[in-house]
C-alpha cells in the first residue's frame, strides 16, 4: 500500500498529463467535424486490415456452410440458363444497356447487438466503390456503404435505426419505407402503405426501385402481421427478413450506372 | 501570496482575452505569411511559478487552452496543445537552469533570471507548444511541410508579443 502511494505521489503528474490529454483527444474526435473524418479514415484503415486477417482464419471453419450456399446459388443460375435454354434465346448481356454492375466482395466485420449496426466488406475505393451504393446478398439487401477508403468500406447495415429503404408489396404496386424499429435482428417494419391497401400476410416484399440505390424487385422478406394504429391512416407491417444477417459472409455491391443522372433530374431548386 | 495568485489569475483573464479578440482576428495578406497563426497565451504557462505543482499545473493548462478553445470553436485543440507544454515544462527550467539554479519562489521571467535565459527557455516552449498545436489541428503529420512552416511563423511573430510584453512588465 504504501510502496503503491509512493509510485502515485513520483509518476500522479504522468498519470494526470495521460488523463487529460485522452480527455483533450476525445473531446477533438467527438467536436470538430475535420480531426473526426481523418480519424475514421485512419481507424478504418487499421481496423480493416486487422478483420481481414481475422476473417480469413475464422473463414476455414464455415467452408463447408459457405460451399453449401454457393451451391444452392450455383443451381439456381443453372435452373434460369435452363429456363432460358429452352425457349432457345439466351440473352444477350449487352453492358452499354445495363443499369447496373455487381461487385462481389466479402463481409469481414459486421454488428447486429446494437442499436447502430455497421458492417466492414473487403472493397474499397480502389475497386470502384462509392458512398450510397447498395449492398445485397443473394438472398436479400444488406445495407447502404457510407464510408470509403482505398481499400476497405464500411455500410449501415438495414438493421440499424438510421435506415430507410424504399420498398414495395410485389405485384400489388403498395409502397413505403422500411425501417428498423427495434432490437429485432429478423423483422423490419414497413410503413406508410396507406390502409385502403389490400395486402395479406405472406406477401412479399420487394425493393421498390424508386430509390438510385436499389434496383427494384430485389426480394426482402413477407409480411408477417399488419395492423393500423388507432387515429393513423397507415399500416404498420411487420416484415419478417428473408435473409440471416448474423450469418452473411457474401455480398455483391451494387453500382447503379445511372444514379447521378436520376439524382440530377431530381433535384429541385 | 494573495497578490501573487491575484496577478496570475488577471494575468490568465488578459491574455486570454488579447488572444481571442486581438490576435484572433489578425491576418497577414502577404504570399505565405498568411498562414500566420499568433499564440500568446501559452506566455500564461510560461509565466507560472517555479515551485508550482505539477499537477495543478496540468489542471491549470488545460482550463486554459478550453478557454481559448471556446473562442476558436475548436474544442481540445488548444487544451491538448496547452497540456502537453505544461507537462514538458519541468523538464524544460531543468534543461536551461542557469548555473547559480533557481532561487527564487518567483516565476521564471526575465526580470529574475535575465533577459537571455528567458529567450532560450520561452523559446524551447513555444516551439513545443505551436508545433503541437499545428500537429493536432491537422491531426496528420501526413501536413508536415504545413505544420513546420505555421509553426515556424507563429514563432517568429509571437516571440515577439513576448517578448515586448517581458520588456514592459516586470514579473517577480
Amino acid at each position: 500500500m504504501r510502496n503503491l502511494l509512493l509510485f502515485f505521489a513520483k509518476y500522479g503528474s504522468s498519470f494526470l498529463f495521460i488523463i487529460l490529454e485522452i480527455l483533450c483527444f476525445y473531446l477533438i474526435i467527438n467536436f470538430n467535424q475535420s480531426q473526426r473524418s481523418i480519424f475514421l479514415y485512419s481507424s478504418n484503415l487499421i481496423t480493416g486490415k486487422l478483420y481481414k486477417e481475422k476473417q480469413k482464419i475464422t473463414d476455414v471453419f464455415s467452408l463447408s456452410d459457405e460451399m453449401d450456399s454457393l451451391r444452392l446459388e450455383n443451381a439456381e443460375l443453372l435452373r434460369r440458363t435452363l429456363y432460358y435454354e429452352g425457349y432457345g434465346n439466351p440473352p444477350v448481356i449487352d453492358t452499354a444497356t445495363y443499369a447496373y454492375d455487381l461487385i462481389p466482395a466479402k463481409v469481414i466485420n459486421q454488428s447486429i447487438n446494437s442499436r447502430s449496426n455497421y458492417m466492414t466488406i473487403d472493397k474499397g475505393a480502389g475497386d470502384g466503390i462509392q458512398l450510397d451504393m447498395g449492398l445485397i446478398s443473394h438472398d436479400g439487401v444488406l445495407g447502404i456503404i457510407n464510408n470509403v477508403n482505398f481499400s476497405y468500406s464500411r455500410a449501415i447495415s438495414i438493421l440499424n435505426s438510421n435506415i430507410r429503404i424504399s420498398a414495395a408489396v410485389k405485384n400489388k404496386g403498395y409502397f413505403g419505407n422500411l425501417i428498423w424499429p427495434d432490437y429485432d435482428t429478423e423483422r423490419m417494419n414497413l410503413e406508410a402503405v396507406p390502409k385502403h391497401a389490400n395486402i395479406e400476410v405472406g406477401d412479399s416484399i420487394v425493393t421498390s426501385g424508386y430509390s438510385t440505390i436499389f434496383p427494384p424487385d430485389i426480394f426482402i422478406g413477407r409480411i408477417e402481421t399488419f395492423n393500423v394504429r388507432k387515429g393513423e391512416a397507415n399500416y404498420t407491417i411487420s416484415v419478417k427478413l428473408n435473409n440471416d444477417l448474423s450469418k452473411t459472409k457474401y455480398a455483391y455491391i451494387i453500382n447503379n450506372y445511372k444514379q447521378e443522372e436520376q439524382l440530377d433530374v431530381e433535384i429541385i431548386e | 501570496m494573495n497578490t501573487s495568485v491575484s496577478q496570475h489569475v488577471i494575468r490568465f483573464v488578459t491574455l486570454v482575452l488579447i488572444q481571442v479578440l486581438i490576435f484572433k482576428g489578425i491576418s497577414l495578406n502577404f504570399g505565405f505569411l498568411s498562414k500566420t497563426t499568433f499564440l500568446i497565451y501559452p506566455l500564461f504557462i510560461m509565466l507560472l511559478p517555479i515551485n508550482i505543482q505539477r499537477s495543478i499545473l496540468l489542471v491549470i493548462a488545460f482550463f486554459l487552452g478550453l478557454s481559448v478553445d471556446i473562442f476558436y470553436d475548436s474544442v481540445g485543440v488548444h487544451a491538448a496543445a496547452s497540456v502537453l507544454t505544461a507537462y514538458s515544462r519541468d523538464i524544460v527550467l531543468k534543461l536551461t537552469q542557469p548555473v547559480q539554479g533557481y532561487k527564487t519562489a518567483g516565476s521564471p521571467s526575465a526580470h529574475n533570471f535575465g533577459f537571455n535565459w528567458f529567450l532560450l527557455y520561452s523559446s524551447v516552449m513555444l516551439v513545443i507548444h505551436s508545433f503541437a498545436y499545428f500537429s493536432i489541428d491537422a491531426f496528420s503529420f501526413v501536413y508536415i511541410g504545413d505544420i513546420l512552416l505555421k509553426t515556424l511563423l507563429c514563432f517568429i511573430f509571437s516571440m515577439i508579443f513576448i517578448m515586448i510584453h517581458q520588456i514592459i512588465f516586470k514579473v517577480n
